[in-house]
């Protein structure tokens, strides 16, 4: 992690979050072993972490942690020993095939989600993620302040999780 | 949504947390998180493991949103009633009687609310599974607008079917041709026929239905066409220029290179002949129009032309013979013109 200290967080983030997803996503036998249970485990791994060290990047921790964890339960459950049990070592990327039907599923599952939340936080999304709007622009186009904006994404966020977590909707 | 039970106490801690989380988020996507703040993070995720579940959660749908691109179908707030398929421009043969006008066709896109069914579809009805359906006559060439941005020229005597959906756009073309300017928007625009499946990404190609041939000719990027029968092989890879043929259902032609603006010069209401065939040029027209056009015998019939000529106006096309070949015309029915060698 020392070469990594002077990343930006942001990029530490997308970097890892996405492959995170695909460990706890739906599709994923992993997903059963409860993102809870993950959560568990990286909070007791944040306890024995360096306190100081965890505060120069604690996204990419979080997420490093994250991503070992599910990965070496994944590979217990396929009956494997991961090769070194030393959490900061980088994983190979187990990425999944993504076949063109689930990918189609997944959107579909997706864009029904959306369609559940109510319609200002539904556009907020919308006009934020499928037009790349920022807080600032979005609240002026629609008459409001950054504030509500953010409230109203926070809340899409709390609502969506429940049927976009990794236990969530259809299997 | 709420997997309440009626204990509102740990649900709303539980959602008061999840807002928590969704707030780190946003903090952390400003980026320049202060050492301070960076440390408030570190010490409320080891306060409690639900602090971490919900920020992996909250994390888990910022990546899920992040990467979905289905927002397009996501009908925009107080937008008018979008459709799945509107009209441009409606062109008539010259020449044709004038027809009551048409009424304007909405047709509702699957994923836009109950509430905006009031409107009448006609004619072509939506049926459950949000198939759109346009029908030129004989005397008609249309220009479409899909709903994702995508421009369809309708040949006259045409038939096709429209159904966007999140992950696809699908076309199926089950008579006469179109010219399809297809819009990037990362699904895959796949047009379906009895012979052949056209699959593209963002380009602009036709397809053409022509009594047992279909014929895909590319004018800008790249197509992969595979026989209808066998999807599981890789399919034939055309780039801008080339054209494939597929007589049956079992086969597609290795491409060839063509003059595309001349192949594809029927979307504009053109036909270009260059030292074709009599016989080959009224077919070409006959495929645009009502008015058919037979060449009686095979010495005009094998004579070369060439010329540039409004696919709409056959009348032009033997005038154009008549001033050039010694030839009789008779007109046996109003929709029929033979053209022989004079005796």
């Amino acid at each position: 992690m020392p070469a990594d200290r002077h990343k930006p967080l942001t990029e530490w983030f997308s970097r890892w979050s996405s492959p995170l997803r695909r460990f706890l996503s739906r599709g994923n036998a992993v997903a059963k072993a409860d993102l809870d249970d993950v959560a568990q485990e990286v909070f007791l791994r944040l306890l024995r972490s360096d306190r100081t060290e965890l505060i120069n990047s604690p996204q990419a921790y979080l997420f490093q942690m994250a991503r070992h964890v599910a990965v070496e339960w994944s590979m217990r459950a396929r009956n494997r020993m991961p090769h070194d049990p030393t959490w900061l070592e980088e994983l190979p990327d187990e990425e999944q095939p993504e076949s063109l039907i689930a990918r189609d599923s997944e959107r579909r599952f997706v864009g029904k989600a959306l369609q559940g939340l109510p319609p200002r936080q539904r556009e907020i999304l919308r006009l934020h993620y499928g037009e790349g709007l920022s807080h600032a622009q979005i609240a002026e186009q629609l008459g409001v302040t950054e504030r509500v904006v953010k409230r109203d994404i926070i809340k899409a966020y709390a609502t969506l999780r429940l049927d976009l977590g990794a236990e969530g909707g259809a299997r | 949504m709420s997997q309440d039970n009626g204990m509102t106490g740990p649900t709303a801690r539980r959602q008061r947390v999840a807002e928590e989380a969704g707030e780190w988020l946003l903090r952390l996507q400003r980026g320049d998180l202060s050492k301070e703040e960076r440390a408030q993070f570190v010490d409320w995720l080891r306060e409690t493991p639900v602090h971490v579940n919900e920020m992996l959660r909250v994390s888990q749908v910022d990546s899920v949103l992040r990467e979905f691109d289905g927002w397009k179908d996501i009908a925009p707030l107080d937008s008018q009633p979008s459709a799945n398929v509107v009209t441009l421009d409606i062109v008539r043969e010259r020449g044709e009687p004038q027809r009551a006008p048409r009424r304007v066709r909405w047709w509702l896109p699957t994923s836009i609310a109950a509430g905006v069914a009031a409107l009448a579809v006609g004619f072509w009805a939506t049926n459950a599974a949000g198939w759109e359906r346009v029908e030129t006559g004989a005397a008609e060439r249309r220009e479409l607008a899909l709903a994702d941005g995508s421009v369809v020229q309708l040949a006259p005597n045409s038939k096709l079917r429209v159904h966007l959906q999140s992950g696809l756009r699908e076309i199926e073309l089950s008579r006469g041709g179109a010219f399809f300017r297809v819009a990037r928007d990362g699904r895959p625009f796949v047009v379906e026929t009895d012979h052949a499946t056209v699959r593209a990404t963002g380009t602009a190609f036709a397809v053409e239905r022509a009594r047992d041939t279909v014929v895909v000719t590319v004018a800008e990027g790249n197509v992969v066409v595979q026989n209808a029968q066998a999807s599981e092989q890789p399919g034939v890879t055309l780039a801008a220029g080339q054209q494939v043929t597929a007589p049956d259902a079992g086969q597609v032609s290795a491409p060839r290179s063509v003059d595309a603006a001349r192949e594809l010069a029927w979307t504009l209401g053109h036909l270009i002949f260059d030292r074709d065939r009599v016989f080959d040029a009224a077919d070409r027209f006959n495929r645009y129009n009502r008015t058919q056009m037979r060449i009686a015998d095979a010495t005009l019939g094998e004579r070369r032309i060439s010329g540039v000529f409004d696919s709409s106006d056959p009348q032009s096309f033997v005038n154009f013979l008549e001033s050039i070949f010694p030839v009789q015309v008779e007109r046996p029915s109003a929709d029929e013109v033979v053209v022989r060698t004079q005796p």
